[in-house]
């Protein structure tokens, strides 16, 4: 088991220590010369809590013991950090505090649930999002490297003389072929799986109609006409509905993001000197956009 | 790439049907002539859409895949469920469950989740503490140890306790309890969300662990319908009093299924190798003498049979077959599934594919049923939701033996009581079962099962064609589309070869594409067993396409095709083999009187293993011992010959 090992292990210590911390600063210290630190059932049934979170259970008393005991420590060393200035620019510290916030931020935004109409309204709105792929159908003439010493030649030969000539009679000067010489309806990732990656994307870049080629598989060279070309059509509602509500979340997500940045960059002044001047100017209208 | 020729030659009559350069080909004068040459060769009607009625293309996948569902790979440390599994083989990228990003090189065109049926579903309800597992004392005990780290401790436990019958009667996971039936509509819900019909097949399956005294007999049973019959039932299971370790109640099972819901199921024999000669009986199974019945319905449920995987090759064994120089692949073969009972040679003959078809020929003629007549595919067994079974790309078999610099090094099985003992890189990166469906759907591809138009390989996506018919001549071999001509006059792999015609040999249409993004291909061979007249049974593997100019021996052997590995830097070059391979052989040898079956073997260049890759990756220096290339291979479906009663 990798559980010590688990960032979220880590976290909930680190989260510990800055709740403490946070209830601390923002509490009545000074009450008597010498600095407190307090535990009150608050913390106790935060740390019983965040305990019982990660490991299914209520701590014993004897767990809980140690673990104020841990927090106690734990809190005398960051606190005497504090004082020696350790925390400041510090960039774990730093981090970690950024990296709380945006699992506040996050949180908040994960808890709406959307209804039946921003989902529709949403697939609407980006209906590019759900479009299927690219399906062609096409016919191809083989010649195999195998066979011949200059299939590419040969090809391009064929294709010299292929005006007026009927498909079979195309079909005829190429080499026996295993599976299909015309594929109907094929997307790019089923070219792929017959004849390598390249020649899947060049033929999808060929317009349809005309004999083209040669174009290289890993067999050989082929000539290929595309006949028809079935543009990527969009998905109906239904079938991607699952997707359209993941997508509406991590919009939803990102949205609350750019907007409580944007709050924030309105509480803040942010000074730039002249050479970063230029790279921070627009931050806040950036934001702005949001809302 | 240097030229190659390809050359068709049975190895006894030398007919050479030279697919030379057709110089004509090349000449701009003549093409006029040439094709109206050609087209006087070739039957009349020819239509280039005639691929619209035959499986024009093999669709790929995986029957065999373990998620955290399944108890052991719980055990294991794996925490991907089914819904990962689907994923990863639709291509997406995944976190691994040792936390390493992992994606295919390419889709797979279907996968069956195959978690073992008894506790499906325990381990991740252990993981999470759920109250039905923990309120149980031993189940509170195994949490509590996983939770402290001691993860492997319980893991083990878990399994000696499941496998001694000692594990909580409280804590079972069978059929008729909630989180069971939980467990296994989770499964359906999984693979019914991810069933693209035309694109991507998620079949619902489960696999049946019969595995008593460590004889591995499993049987991965897959369902043709969707989740509304499939719903209907839960999986059959092993542990007493529910479930039975004899495949005979699997099968009344299933039987019981279909019955029930007019759905279709079929069952796919786990490879036999850790059987411990118990997969292939000829005398009786199960205290039970082998007749008529048993045949018929072993023959009627086990249409297919997993020829090679991660735990080993099962389709021939080097001491059955001495004089076939590929036969030790990938070999396993040192014990049963838990190392309990170490093999003994007479073993092996009721362990390996080969064996088994030829035992059922005999068995035929005994019982009138032949009961061994599977078809043959590859599947990954792999215990960690990734069906990633590429030498460059493995991501083992089980959780621990996901990439890291010690998977080369660890142990796989040890049972120090009788010394069997299997290394970590003993464990092969295969395989994937092929299958010639006409669409990717799941009754397609299940019909094409069920007619056994399949094919194992060892993990490369080549492209294998086998026709078997009386009348194939070597200008079929210039057909611009030998797969019609294939379908036209004679059947596909896994089909019957019909009477003979008076004074006619079978003759057979060959043909191979390599993987379009993997090796070049060494040779063709087709493997004949038979029957004699004095119940004698026989074997040869002829070689009947290859690669360049070679010519065979004296001792009717194919020299070698060589060697571009590049141990070192873990490559290799496709300066050698052919990357298409294509003949029609006639059987030198053929009795009318006496029942065979034929099957192909396609073998490629060699290549590094995935253990070249992990010590060019992970800069190690490999055991000694262990093996750095393979040449990887396909094998087909037998077609059969049964002679008029």
């Amino acid at each position: 088991m990798k559980l010590l090992k688990e960032p979220l292990i880590h976290f909930t210590i680190a989260g510990v220590v800055l709740f403490v911390a946070h209830a601390w600063l923002n509490g009545d210290a000074g009450a008597s010369d010498r600095p407190e630190i307090r535990i009150n059932d608050g913390h106790l049934r935060w740390i019983s809590e965040t305990w019982a979170g990660q490991w299914r259970r209520e701590p014993t008393d004897e767990e809980l013991r140690g673990l104020v005991a841990e927090l106690v420590k734990e809190e005398l060393l960051a606190r005497e950090a504090r004082a020696l200035g350790l925390d400041q620019d510090d960039t774990v510290v730093r981090r970690r505090l950024a990296q709380k916030m945006t699992f506040l931020i996050e949180d908040t935004a994960r808890i709406a649930e959307p209804t039946e109409n921003d989902l529709r309204q949403f697939y609407g709105a980006h209906l590019d999002r759900f479009r299927g792929e690219v399906q062609l159908s096409f016919t191809h003439v083989f010649f195999s490297s195998s066979k011949r010493t200059k299939a590419a030649d040969d090809a391009r030969h064929v294709l010299a003389v292929s005006d007026g000539l009927d498909e079979t009679a195309i079909l005829d000067q190429g080499d026996p072929w295993l599976t299909a010489a015309r594929l109907d309806d094929v997307r790019v990732g089923d070219i792929a799986a017959q004849f390598g990656p390249a020649f899947a994307r060049a033929v999808v870049a060929l317009p349809a109609g005309e004999w083209h080629g040669p174009i290289e598989s890993a067999y050989g060279q082929h000539l290929v006409r595309v006949s028809e070309v079935v543009p990527a059509v969009v998905k109906p509602f239904a079938e991607v509905k699952s997707a359209v509500r993941e997508q509406w979340r991590d919009e939803q997500r990102r949205r609350y993001e750019r907007r409580y940045f944007a709050e924030l960059l309105r509480k803040y002044e942010i000074v730039a000197e002249a050479t970063a001047e230029p790279l921070v100017s627009g931050l806040a209208e950036t934001m702005e956009d949001a809302r | 790439m240097t030229k190659t020729l390809l050359q068709g030659t049975a190895l006894t009559s030398l007919v050479i049907f030279g697919l030379g350069l057709p110089a004509s080909a090349q000449d701009a004068g003549t093409l006029g002539k040439e094709a109206a040459e050609r087209a006087h060769q070739r039957p009349p009607a020819y239509s280039p859409y005639v691929g619209r009625d035959f499986p024009a293309r093999p669709f790929f996948g995986d029957t065999h895949l373990h998620t955290a569902f399944s108890m052991d790979a719980g055990a294991f440390g794996a925490r991907l469920g089914p819904m990962d599994a689907y994923r990863f083989a639709k291509g997406e990228e995944v976190v691994s469950s040792t936390g390493q990003p992992a994606k295919l090189s390419r889709p797979l065109d279907f996968l069956v989740v195959a978690d073992h049926s008894d506790n499906m579903g325990f381990f991740p309800d252990l993981f999470a503490g759920k109250p039905d597992v923990v309120s149980d004392p031993t189940g509170r005990k195994w949490y509590d140890m996983i939770q402290s780290g001691k993860g492997g401790d319980a893991a083990v436990e878990i399994i000696v306790a499941f496998s001694h019958g000692t594990f909580p009667k409280d804590l079972m996971y069978f059929p008729g309890t909630r989180p069971y039936a939980s467990a296994w509509q989770q499964t359906i819900a999984a693979a019914e969300q991810h069933n693209e019909p035309g694109r991507f097949t998620a079949f619902i399956g489960f696999e049946w662990t019969s595995n008593t005294d460590g004889n591995n007999l499993h049987r991965n049973v897959i369902f043709r319908d969707n989740g509304d019959k499939a719903s209907q039932v839960e999986p059959f299971t092993v542990y007493p009093p529910y479930g039975s370790d004899n495949p005979a109640d699997l099968w009344k099972w299933m039987e019981a299924y279909e019955e029930k819901t007019g759905g279709n199921v079929l069952a796919i024999a786990h490879n036999g190798n850790l059987s411990n000669g118990l997969m292939f009986p000829v005398v009786e199974a199960f205290g039970k003498k082998l007749d008529r019945d048993y045949a018929e319905t072993r023959a009627k449920w086990e249409r297919l049979y997993e020829a090679t995987q991660t735990k080993g090759d099962s389709e021939a064994h080097p001491f059955l077959s001495p004089n076939d120089e590929f036969a030790s692949f990938e070999r396993w073969d040192k014990g049963n599934l838990d190392g309990s009972v170490a093999k003994t040679k007479e073993m092996l003959e009721f362990e390996y594919a080969r064996s088994a078809y030829k035992n059922g020929l005999k068995l035929e003629r005994e019982l009138g049923t032949n009961p061994y007549k599977f078809g043959l595919v590859g599947s990954s067994d792999a215990h960690n939701s990734l069906a990633a079974m590429e030498e460059d790309n493995f991501f083992g078999k089980t959780v621990p033996q996901e990439p890291s610099p010690h998977r080369i090094s660890s142990t796989f099985i040890d049972n120090p009581k009788t010394g069997v003992k299997v290394m970590d890189w003993e464990v092969s990166a295969s395989g994937y079962a092929a299958v010639w469906a006409k669409e990717n759907t799941r009754e397609s591809l299940w019909d094409a099962m069920q007619r056994k138009e399949t094919y194992a390989t060892t993990g490369p996506r080549m492209i294998v064609r086998f026709f078997g018919g009386w009348d194939f001549e070597p200008s079929d071999t210039e057909n611009r589309m030998p797969a019609g001509i294939g379908y036209a006059k004679g059947v596909p792999m896994g089909g019957e070869l019909g009477e003979a015609p008076e004074g006619k040999s079978p003759t057979f249409l060959v043909a191979a594409l390599k993987d379009p993004i993997g090796a070049n291909l060494d040779r063709y061979q087709i493997v004949k067993g038979w029957l004699d007249k004095d119940g004698k049974l026989h074997e040869k593997v002829y070689d009947v396409a290859w690669s360049g100019h070679r010519k065979p021996g004296a001792d009717d052997k194919l020299p070698a095709v060589g060697d571009s590995v590049d141990l070192a830097n873990a490559t290799w070059t496709n300066t050698i083999g052919a990357p298409e391979l294509i003949a029609v052989w006639t059987d030198p040898e053929f009795d009318a009187s006496e029942s065979a079956f034929y099957y192909g073997r396609v073998i490629e260049i060699p290549t590094p293993r995935w253990t070249a890759y992990d010590a060019k990756r992970f800069g190690l220096k490999p055991p000694p011992e262990a093996t750095m290339t393979l040449q990887e291979r396909a094998y087909t479906s037998p077609i059969w010959y049964t002679p008029k009663p």
